[in-house]
């Protein structure tokens, strides 16, 4: 019964349709009902709340865009420095030299092969569970970031960037990194509060895919990467 | 610079609630009070919607603006049905029902006006749905909120928050199906 209808077509339907209800109700004066002092002091209550709540909220938003640029930076340095073996002894002694937990690592300009912008081609996977949906598709510059939902609101995120950052900031606290091979391609996998991310790199590409979702879905979703047909637009 | 930038919208960001509450307090107590049929409850309604409002500020982006009164209304409406249920549940009295949705949810399509259009037909099945399956297709396809999100507003569990929007789809595209199988027979 649902073939009879697209998504978009019944979206366009329901909000017809909640147009017409609210046209039913009518004009309404501001004076037509006086609250009761009970619920005038509930209200002022409620509303303290939510201004509480908007401040934290704030923040944490705020919190949680640095986190994700910090994770992108995280990622993108990560699979260039561990793809390379020069740079790949070069990290761990670092990692010695800076902290148990958390680590920051600064690295000279190095002699990778960058992406040309021109002939930058962007992938996505052709594999999506079925539960899931693209809801955004966002492109800064070279980096692709495709965000996936399901109806519970668990994200799968696709990220693809150029290897030819040489900054990077790692959590490295309660993590272990294990190896993996996608598309044959050397690769890397860790799971970190409760989300698995992958990790692996072709020609000058390096990739992401970060979920909820089980490990072996991942790398399903990993395995099926295609040339993007919208390729950037 | 981040935390001064967070801090300058928290300032916009705070009056909201107000400003929400100031615009559209009389439309949704019209609405509960269209329901509960009691003033009382009515604001008991209002009461537990704006607090349910305070978990989905965000996704708000303009006070006056009709995408945002449609939210507010179909939050309202479905705590005032939860109060209405319980208290039918207690036999307290009977209760006229807004629009009288709930009354229509045997909808015959005879009752169609002929030359109506295929999606004035469907837009019409809408309006005459039970208000437990409107309610829960407006959020999900007007408002663009996911199960989880819908559950916490309605009250009830993910699940029936499924069942209903497949049954609701169902019961509004039924139209379309008896006009499919006539096609094909």
């Amino acid at each position: 019964m649902d073939n009879l209808i697209s998504e978009k077509a019944f979206s366009d339907i329901v909000k017809k349709a909640e147009s017409i209800m609210l046209q039913q109700i009518p004009n309404i004066n501001e004076q037509a009902h006086t609250f009761t002092n009970e619920f005038e002091d509930k209200m002022k209550l409620i509303s303290k709340v939510a201004n509480r709540k908007m401040s934290w909220n704030g923040l944490m938003r705020y919190a949680k865009k640095i986190a994700i640029i910090f994770l992108i930076i995280l990622v993108t340095s990560f699979a260039t420095i561990m793809s390379v073996e020069a740079l790949r002894v070069r990290f761990f002694e670092i990692i010695t030299r800076a902290f148990e937990k958390y680590t920051y690592i600064e690295f000279e300009k190095s002699n990778l092969a960058t992406a040309d912008d021109n002939e930058y081609i962007f992938y996505e996977p052709s594999y999506i569970p079925k539960e899931f949906k693209l809801i955004k598709h966002e492109i800064f510059h070279t980096t692709a970031i495709l965000t996936y939902v399901n109806d519970y609101g668990d994200e799968t995120i696709f990220k693809q960037y150029p290897l030819e950052h040489t900054k990077m900031k790692i959590d490295t606290e309660g993590t272990t990194l294990n190896s993996i091979t996608i598309r044959g391609s050397k690769g890397h996998y860790f799971k970190n509060k409760g989300l698995t991310t992958i990790m692996w790199q072709e020609k000058q590409y390096g990739f992401m895919l970060s979920s909820e979702s089980e490990k072996k879905i991942l790398i399903k979703m990993a395995e099926s990467i295609r040339i993007n047909k919208s390729n950037g637009q | 610079m981040l935390i001064y930038l967070s801090l300058l919208q928290d300032e916009n960001e705070k009056n909201k609630f107000e400003q929400l509450y100031i615009e559209y307090r009389q439309i949704m107590f019209y609405v509960a009070k269209g329901i509960l049929k009691d003033e009382h409850l009515a604001e008991d309604a209002l009461h537990q919607a704006f607090l349910k409002l305070v978990d989905n500020l965000d996704k708000i982006n303009e006070i006056k603006c009709h995408k945002t009164k449609g939210f507010l209304v179909v939050i309202v409406k479905s705590v005032s049905l939860n109060i209405f249920s319980k208290r039918k549940k207690q036999q307290v009295e009977p209760i006229d029902l807004y629009n009288n949705q709930i009354a229509n949810e045997s909808y015959n399509l005879e009752d169609e006006v002929a030359d109506k259009t295929e999606h004035d037909r469907l837009v019409q099945n809408i309006l005459k749905l039970p208000p437990k399956y409107s309610n829960i297709l407006i959020l999900k396809y007007g408002h663009d909120l996911n199960t989880k999100e819908i559950a916490k507003i309605v009250g009830i569990s993910g699940s029936n928050v499924r069942k209903r929007i497949q049954r609701g789809r169902e019961k509004v595209l039924k139209a379309l199906e008896e006009r499919s199988d006539q096609v094909d027979g």
